[in-house]
This record gives structure tokens, C-alpha cells and sequence, in this order.
């Protein structure tokens, strides 16, 4: 049975129905890219699924479970990082499993020095955020969400704040959690990497799951008109960069 | 002269300082819950709350004072509130609407993704406010919260309209005598105090400067 399962979901923001009957699932270790033009209602299923907006109707089962209120199932990393200002990187990343009780306080000390050793950042473990570059500071929110051990991590477009010279990091290390099995959803632009990162690729447009499939599937052989004309234009951007 | 005038000042000064220091005990936690009551849910009670904010913040200190020292005995002929008394209550409530609007201001300055962080973590709103939210505020309304105080500083001096013997009034009393200077001389009173505050005011900011994104 896939790890998790999105039946049918739905949300309206007033008159506006910005998801439509979106459902599909992900297996296990799978790395599922979502691509579409803005307002497409990407951010909203990524926010859906994370428990920020309650949707009309639907379901979201992680594990055969629905996802509502469990705090194991999704974890999701920010646009904007939303880093904790007032706290080192080290204790941004222990403030949530302390306050949740994950482990004593030396266990959860200890996971959280390894998960910033893992995202490159050893060195900067006692830095606020003010004193991290914009790359090290999304490295330090995907080692935040990381500490929860979410059993899905969600990435909402995490380099598109990002000056060009820093998304290369930050895009390795999803890169690197890809090949420790994780399993993950990115909402990304960045062409080059979706195919490289995908296992899934899913195109979303005005709120409906227009096409998914592969990345070869999908880049190579897209069988709806929208996806076809979609890739084009972001290919002819991507190439102008 | 100058030791007798500067003691008489002294005791002034003495009193400027308790009608200082009480009204901020008083108004920075009444402050807390009038905000509270300006963001409630419940119009009803917000709505009421945030009219009597606008009223006590759109007429002058002077008349909440006069009004609240002999209101009570002249409207409902009951013992009202010795001076004193009267100037802590004026100047607190007065006092704590004012915050209230500071640190409703320094609330909604808060980026949203902050509670949606801690939400995705699965921190408990409590938590998110007390671990997450509380440190920003205090770091947005420290500047003009600094503020504030030096102007009440220099308000103390409206409690003479009640006959509170504070420095400025204890100056004034010279001017019976034919003396001028001592009335400026309280004015060294005030730098001094407004000065010691705006270095313990940057201090902290100082302290906090740390904060942010
Ligand atoms: N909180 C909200 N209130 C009203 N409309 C919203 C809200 N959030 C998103 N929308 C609308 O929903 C649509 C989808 O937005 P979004 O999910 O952010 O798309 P994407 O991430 O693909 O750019 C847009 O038309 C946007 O204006
Ligand atoms: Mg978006």
C-alpha cells in the first residue's frame, strides 16, 4: 500500500476554488515533483497536507491513518526558511522535539549536532540566523524539520528566495536526503533539478492535477496539451538564464 | 540655599519617582490585558475595549486625572480616592492603553510564518507564543515603549494639578520667594532621569539586536 494516499481533495477560498478533486498517491522512499505556473494551487495542497489550511473535503491518509493533528506524518520547509529568530540554529532545530519530548535532552542534542553535520553546517551550530547566509539558513530549516522525523518532508519551492550562487547548495542536500530514501514532495522551478530529483512528477494547473507521470513520461513524451505548452514556456525561461 | 533648595527638590523628586515607578507596574501588565481585549474574538467585548482606548488616548491626561480625583464624590457622592491614589489610577490606565496599542502594533508585526513554523512542528499555540512569538514582541515594542516612559517622565509633572507636592511643584514654590533658578534646576532632575532611562533603553535593544530575520 502506498505511504500516502490524497482523496479527492477540495478547497475554495470564497468564491475561488483553488484545488479540484486532487487526488493521487506516493510509495515509500518515492520523491514526488510538483511543477505548474503560479496560482496554480501548489503552495495550497503542500499547506493542506501540513494541517495550514483545512480543506473543504477530502482525505489525506498517511499510512492508512488520516494525517489531521499528527505531527509524525508531514514536515514542511518554508519558502522564506521562517527560521527562529531568537535562536541559534542548533536550538532551532531542539526547540520542537524538546517541547515535544522526542528523547532526553542530551539524545535530542545529539540527533539535532548530526542532522547539521549532515546538512554541511558543523560549523554554525551555535549561529542566530541573522548571521547565516540565505542557503544556510534553508539548510538549518530542513535539519529543523528533519528533527520531528516527519515520515513525509515537504518542500515548498526552498531555493526560490535564494540568490542564484546559493540555491546549489540547498539543492544538494535534498538531493543527498533523496538517496538516504526519503521520501519527499518539492514544489520547485527549477527544471534541471526536478528531473534529476523526481521519481514523480506532477503538473498542477488552476487546481486540478493536469498530468503525472515519470520524468522521462512527463518532459519527454507529455500527453496533455497544457503540460506541452507549460514545459515550453519554462523551457525557453530556464535556457534564458 | 542651594542645599536647602536641592533638598526640598530631592523630596519633590522622591514623589515624581513613586508616581513614575508605580505607573509602570501598574500599566505595563494592564497594558497586556486591555491589548488582549482590543484583539479578542468577541466583537462585542473588543469593540468596547478598543472605545475606551481611543477615548482615554484622544483627551488630555489632565482631565482623566482631574476627573478621576473628584468624579467619584462630585457624580456619586462617594468617597472618592485620595490624591495620590488618583494619580496612580490616572496615570495607569492612561498609561496602559497606550502599551496596549504598542504592543498590538508589535504583535501583528510578527511574520505569519512564525506561528506557522512552530504549527508544523507541532507545537501547541502556547507554546508557539511563549517559546517563539513572546522574545519578538519584546524586541519590537522596546523602542517605543522607550519612548513612552521618557514622556511619562515628564507627565509626572501633571499630578500639581492636584496639589502632589512632586519636583516641578516643589520648584514652583520658589517662585514665592522671589527664586527663579530652582524651578529650572528641576529641569536637571528630569535630564538626569530621561537620561539614565535612554541608556538602559539601548542597552537592552543592544541586547536584543541578535533578533532578526
Ligand atoms: N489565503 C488565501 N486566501 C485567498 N486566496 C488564496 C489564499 N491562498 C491562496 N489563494 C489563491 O489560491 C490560488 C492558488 O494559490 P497557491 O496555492 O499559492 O498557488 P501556487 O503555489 O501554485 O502559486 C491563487 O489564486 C491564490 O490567489
Ligand atoms: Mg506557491
Amino acid at each position: 500500500m502506498a505511504l500516502l494516499e490524497v482523496r479527492n481533495l477540495e478547497k475554495s477560498f470564497g468564491e475561488t476554488k483553488v484545488l479540484k478533486q486532487v487526488s493521487f498517491s506516493l510509495e515509500q522512499g518515492q520523491v514526488l515533483v510538483i511543477i505548474g505556473s503560479s496560482g496554480g494551487g501548489k503552495t495550497t495542497l503542500l499547506r493542506s497536507l501540513n494541517g495550514l489550511e483545512t480543506p473543504d473535503s477530502g482525505e489525506i491518509l498517511v499510512g492508512g491513518i488520516p494525517a489531521k493533528g499528527r505531527s509524525d506524518a508531514f514536515g514542511l520547509v518554508f519558502q522564506n526558511y521562517n527560521l527562529f529568530p531568537q535562536y541559534t540554529a542548533l536550538q532551532n532545530v531542539t526547540l520542537a522535539p524538546t517541547l515535544k519530548k522526542k528523547g532526553t535532552k542530551a539524545e535530542i542534542r545529539q540527533q539535532a549536532t548530526e542532522l547539521l553535520n549532515r546538512v554541511g553546517l558543523s560549523d554554525k551550530v551555535d549561529h542566530y540566523p541573522s548571521q547565516l547566509s540565505g542557503g544556510q539558513q534553508q539548510r538549518v530549516a530542513i535539519a529543523r524539520a528533519l528533527a520531528m522525523q516527519p515520515q513525509i518532508l515537504c518542500f515548498d519551492e526552498p531555493t526560490s528566495a535564494l540568490d542564484p550562487e546559493l540555491t546549489e547548495e540547498v539543492l544538494q542536500t535534498i538531493l543527498d536526503l533523496r538517496k538516504e530514501g526519503r521520501t519527499m514532495i518539492v514544489v520547485t522551478h527549477e527544471m534541471g533539478f526536478a528531473k534529476s530529483v523526481a521519481d514523480v512528477i506532477m503538473y498542477i494547473a488552476d487546481g486540478v492535477i493536469e498530468e503525472m507521470g515519470t520524468p522521462e513520461q512527463l518532459f519527454d513524451h507529455p500527453e496533455s496539451e497544457k503540460t506541452r505548452s507549460f514545459l515550453q514556456h519554462a523551457k525557453v525561461e530556464w535556457e534564458a538564464m | 540655599m542651594f542645599a536647602t533648595v536641592t533638598l526640598e527638590l530631592l523630596k519633590g523628586f522622591v514623589e515624581t519617582l513613586k508616581i513614575f515607578l508605580l505607573t509602570v507596574g501598574f500599566s505595563v501588565p494592564l497594558g497586556v490585558v486591555i491589548c488582549m481585549g482590543s484583539m479578542h474574538r468577541f466583537t462585542p467585548l473588543r469593540v468596547l475595549v478598543r472605545g475606551l482606548v481611543w477615548v482615554i488616548r484622544g483627551t488630555p491626561l489632565m482631565l482623566q486625572l482631574i476627573l478621576i480625583f473628584y468624579g467619584p464624590s462630585l457624580l456619586f457622592e462617594v468617597q472618592g480616592f485620595d490624591r495620590f491614589t488618583a494619580v496612580i489610577v490616572a496615570f495607569s490606565l492612561n498609561y496602559a492603553c497606550y502599551f496596549s496599542e504598542i504592543y498590538r502594533g508589535g504583535y501583528s508585526s510578527i511574520p505569519v510564518g512564525q506561528f506557522e513554523a512552530g504549527r508544523v512542528l507541532g507545537m501547541s499555540k502556547t507554546q508557539i507564543f511563549f517559546r517563539v512569538i513572546l522574545v519578538q514582541v519584546v524586541k519590537n515594542v522596546l523602542a517605543p515603549m522607550g519612548n513612552e516612559f521618557i514622556t511619562l517622565v515628564k507627565d509626572t509633572a501633571l499630578s500639581r494639578t492636584i496639589a502632589i507636592y512632586e519636583v516641578t511643584y516643589m520648584g514652583q514654590s520658589f517662585i514665592k520667594k522671589g527664586l527663579l533658578w530652582p524651578l529650572l534646576f528641576t529641569g536637571v532632575f528630569y535630564l538626569l532621569f530621561s537620561g539614565v532611562l535612554t541608556v538602559l533603553f539601548s542597552k537592552l535593544e543592544k541586547k536584543l539586536s541578535y533578533i532578526r530575520s
